[in-house]
C-alpha cells in the first residue's frame, strides 16, 4: 500500500513539473460532490481550466484534497509542496489551515471560501447570502397561500443566521402580515447530515401552515425536500391568501403521484433549495413539464469565485484582500429554469428585477445578521 | 396549540422514539451479557448504509426495465441484508472484546470511526462522491392502523417492548444472558457456556441498532447520507442506563428523549430552553442517574470485563 501510494505521489509530481499551471482545491467536509456549496466551486475550477486548455492552449493539473476541519491543513501543506500557483479552499472550517499554511508558502495563492483571513497571498471570499435569500424570501411571501412560510437552517451560525434574517426581510417586504417560522437542526456539524431531523421541522412547519418551506441546510436540507415531495398538497378550513398561485398551478398538468393523491381543492406545497440551482429536485416524475415542487433555489455563486481566481492567476492579476460577492456583482441570485417558470408570472419576475436594482443602487437596504 | 400542531408533536415525538428504541433494546442485550456496546452509532450507520445500497440494487434491475415501477419488495430485502451485517458487525466486536478480550470500548469507538470512514470509501467507489447514496424510489411502506400511519418499522419498534421483555425475564434463554452478565463463573460452574451467551448478546445489538440505521435511511428518508445517525447510538446508550437495562424503563427514557427532540424542534428558535441545553438533557439526566441522584441505576456486575474460564 505504501508502495503505491509513493508511486501514486511520485507520478503526480513528475505530472505536475510539466504543466503550464497546476492548482488545487480543498474540501473540509461534504465531499466534493454534495450537489452545492463544493461541488460548485469545483465545477468552477474545472470550468476555468478548461476554457484555459482549449483557448490558450495551456496544461493545467488540478490537485484535490477531501478530507474534515482537521485534517485540511495537512491536505493543504501537501498540495503547497507541489509547487502549486493557487488553492482554492471553500468552507469557513478551513480558516485556520489556510491562515497557517499561506503564511508556510508565501508565493502560492490561496482563495478561502465564507470566511476571512487577513495575509499577503490570500483572497477571502465572502457572499451576501442575505441578498440573495431576500429575492427568494420575497418570492415566498408574494406566494404564499397560507401567510405562513418557514425556513430550516443547517447548523445554527452566523452564516446560517445570514440566510434566515435576508429570507425574513423578503417575505416581510412582499407581505408584512406574513409569518416566517425558523427552525435550525442543531448546534454541531452534524447538523449537516440530518435529513431526519430537518423532514420533522419540516413537518412541524406545514402543521404551522408553512406551504414554502426555505432549506438552508447542507445535506440535511434534503429532508425538507423529501417531505414536500412526499406530501406534495394540503387542505386546509383557514381562509387562502390570492396570489395568483393557484392560478398559475391550475395552468399545469399535474404529476400522476400528485393527481392520485391531491384533490382538487388541495393546495401545492414548495420547498426553496440553497447553494446551487437545487430545482430538479422538485421533479417527483422526471417529467420537468408537469407539476414540480421546487419553487426556486438561492444561488450561491462560488464557481463564479474560483473561476475568477484562477483567471486572475493566469493574467497576473490575482489581488489578495477581502471580497463581498452580493447581487451587484451576481455573486448571490435566485434560480430561474425549465422547473420553476411555469410558477413565476411575468409580473412577479419584473418585480423582482425592480428590486434587485432597488438593492444594488442601495435604495432598498437588507440588513445582514449581527449577534 | 392547535391540536393539528400537537398530533404533529407527538407523531414527531414517536419517529424520533424508533431508532432510539431500536438501538437501546439492542445494547440491552449486549450488555446484559456483559459487554458494553458504544458501537452501536456505528452498527446503526452500517445498517443504514447496507439497508440503502441493497434497496437500491434491487429495484435498479425492474427500474431500468420499466421506469417508475413499484418494487414493494425491494426495501424488505434492504432491511433484512442490514440486519445480517448488523450482526455483522456486531460479531466483530464480540469477537475483539470476548475471544481477544480487548478493551470494550475501544473496540466500540474503533467500529465507531470505521463507521465514518468505511461508507466514504464505498460510497465514492459506487456513486463518485463521498456522502451520499443514490435515492431509492422504493422506501419501505407508511401501514394505516386507525388514526395512526407510520413506517413498519415505528410499529415494531413498540411491539419489540414487551417481548424483550419476556425474553429477557421470562425464558430460560433471558436468565441464562443476565446470569453471565451478572456472574459469569457462577453462570459457568453450572454448565452455561458464558462464551455463547455473549456472542448471541452482541450479535442481537447488532441486529436490532441497525434496524435503526434502516429506519432512518430507508423508514424515514429515501437515501444514506454520511453521519446521518447524527449521535442516536449515544442517546440510546444513555438512554439504556436511564432506563435501567430495563425493557420498560428503556421504553420510558426513549419515549423522554424522544419527546424532547420534537419538542425542541417545535420550539426552535424562540424556545424556552436553548437547543443546546435541550440536546444535552439525555446525557445530563443520564449522568444524574449514574450519580445516583435521582433512582440508581446499577448495571450488570460483570459489565466491561472479560471472561476467563477457569
Amino acid at each position: 500500500m505504501r508502495k503505491v501510494l509513493v508511486l501514486l505521489v511520485a507520478a503526480a509530481l513528475t505530472i505536475a513539473s510539466a504543466q503550464d499551471y497546476v492548482f488545487g482545491i480543498t474540501f473540509d467536509a461534504g465531499g466534493k460532490f454534495d450537489g452545492s456549496f463544493n461541488e460548485g466551486t469545483w465545477r468552477g475550477m474545472v470550468l476555468a481550466i478548461e476554457e484555459l486548455q482549449a483557448e490558450r492552449g495551456l496544461e493545467i493539473d488540478l490537485l484535490e484534497f477531501e478530507g474534515t476541519p482537521e485534517t485540511s491543513a495537512g491536505g493543504l501543506r501537501t498540495i503547497a509542496g507541489q509547487n502549486v500557483e493557487l488553492i482554492v479552499s471553500p468552507g469557513f472550517a478551513q480558516a485556520d489551515a489556510v491562515a497557517a499554511v499561506s503564511n508556510e508558502f508565501g508565493d502560492t495563492f490561496f482563495v478561502l471560501i465564507d470566511a476571512v483571513v487577513e495575509a499577503p497571498n490570500v483572497r477571502s471570499v465572502l457572499f451576501e447570502e442575505h441578498e440573495g435569500s431576500f429575492l427568494v424570501g420575497f418570492i415566498a411571501g408574494t406566494l404564499s397561500q397560507t401567510g405562513v412560510v418557514g425556513f430550516v437552517g443547517g447548523m445554527d451560525i452566523p452564516l446560517i443566521r445570514n440566510f434566515n434574517t435576508g429570507y425574513e426581510q423578503g417575505v416581510l417586504h412582499a407581505c408584512p402580515e406574513c409569518t416566517v417560522i425558523s427552525n435550525y437542526v442543531g448546534v454541531t456539524p452534524t447538523a449537516w447530515n440530518d435529513p431526519a431531523r430537518a423532514k420533522e421541522l419540516a413537518t412541524n412547519q406545514h402543521a404551522q401552515g408553512a406551504d414554502i418551506i426555505y432549506a438552508a441546510a447542507g445535506a440535511s436540507g434534503n429532508g425538507v425536500i423529501d417531505f414536500v415531495n412526499e406530501t406534495m398538497c394540503y387542505t386546509t378550513t383557514r381562509t387562502l391568501r390570492s396570489t395568483g398561485l393557484a392560478e398559475q398551478v391550475a395552468q399545469i398538468d399535474p404529476s400522476p403521484a400528485y393527481a392520485s393523491a391531491c384533490g382538487a381543492d388541495a393546495q401545492p406545497l414548495f420547498f426553496i433549495g440553497v447553494d446551487s440551482n437545487q430545482n430538479p429536485l422538485g421533479d417527483i416524475d422526471g417529467n420537468p413539464d408537469t407539476l414540480n415542487h421546487g419553487l426556486t433555489s438561492m444561488l450561491k455563486r462560488v464557481d463564479v469565485a474560483a473561476y475568477d481566481a484562477i483567471m486572475d492567476v493566469v493574467d497576473g492579476t490575482f489581488e489578495p484582500g477581502t471580497r463581498v460577492l452580493g447581487l451587484a456583482e451576481n455573486g448571490v441570485g435566485f434560480a430561474l429554469d425549465e422547473y420553476n417558470e411555469a410558477l413565476l408570472t411575468d409580473s412577479l419576475l419584473a418585480e423582482i428585477a425592480m428590486i434587485s436594482d432597488m438593492i444594488v443602487s442601495g435604495q432598498l437596504v437588507v440588513e445582514p445578521y449581527s449577534d | 396549540m392547535e391540536t393539528v400542531v400537537l398530533v404533529t408533536l407527538a407523531a414527531s415525538a414517536v419517529r424520533a422514539t424508533t431508532p432510539l428504541l431500536f438501538a437501546a433494546l439492542g445494547g440491552l442485550f449486549s450488555e446484559r451479557s456483559g459487554i458494553v456496546n458504544i458501537a452501536l452509532e456505528g452498527i446503526m450507520l452500517f445498517g443504514a448504509l447496507t439497508a440503502a445500497l441493497v434497496t437500491y440494487y434491487v429495484e435498479l434491475p425492474v427500474l431500468r426495465e420499466t421506469p417508475g415501477a413499484r418494487v414493494p419488495y425491494a426495501p424488505w430485502i434492504g432491511l433484512l441484508a442490514a440486519m445480517v451485517v448488523g450482526g455483522g458487525v456486531g460479531f466483530v466486536h464480540a469477537l475483539v472484546s470476548i475471544r481477544y478480550k480487548a478493551d470494550q470500548i475501544i473496540s466500540g469507538v474503533a467500529i465507531n470511526l470505521m463507521a465514518i470512514g468505511l461508507p466514504a470509501v464505498i460510497l465514492t467507489g459506487l456513486f463518485a462522491n463521498s456522502t451520499t447514496s443514490a435515492p431509492v424510489a422504493n422506501r419501505l411502506p407508511s401501514w394505516t392502523l386507525g388514526p395512526l400511519t407510520f413506517s413498519p418499522l415505528v410499529y415494531g419498534a413498540f411491539v419489540l417492548v414487551p417481548i424483550v421483555w419476556y425474553v429477557v425475564f421470562r425464558t430460560p434463554f433471558g436468565l441464562r444472558l443476565r446470569a453471565v452478565g451478572e456472574h459469569p463463573e457462577a453462570a459457568d460452574s453450572v454448565g452455561i457456556s458464558v462464551i455463547r451467551m455473549r456472542y448471541t448478546g452482541v450479535i442481537i445489538s447488532g441486529v436490532l441498532a441497525a434496524m435503526g440505521g434502516a429506519y432512518l435511511s430507508i423508514g424515514a428518508f429515501n437515501q444514506f447520507i454520511t453521519e446521518m445517525s447524527g449521535g442516536r447510538g449515544f442517546i440510546a446508550l444513555a438512554a439504556l442506563i436511564f432506563g435501567k437495562w430495563h425493557p420498560l424503563g428503556v421504553l420510558g427514557a426513549t419515549l423522554l428523549f424522544g419527546a424532547f427532540q420534537a419538542l425542541e424542534t417545535q420550539l426552535g428558535g424562540a424556545a424556552l430552553l436553548p437547543p443546546t441545553v435541550v440536546q444535552s438533557l439525555p446525557f445530563i439526566l443520564t449522568m444524574l442517574v449514574l450519580a445516583g441522584f435521582v433512582g440508581r441505576a446499577i448495571p450488570p456486575k460483570a459489565i466491561g470485563k472479560p471472561f476467563h474460564k477457569g
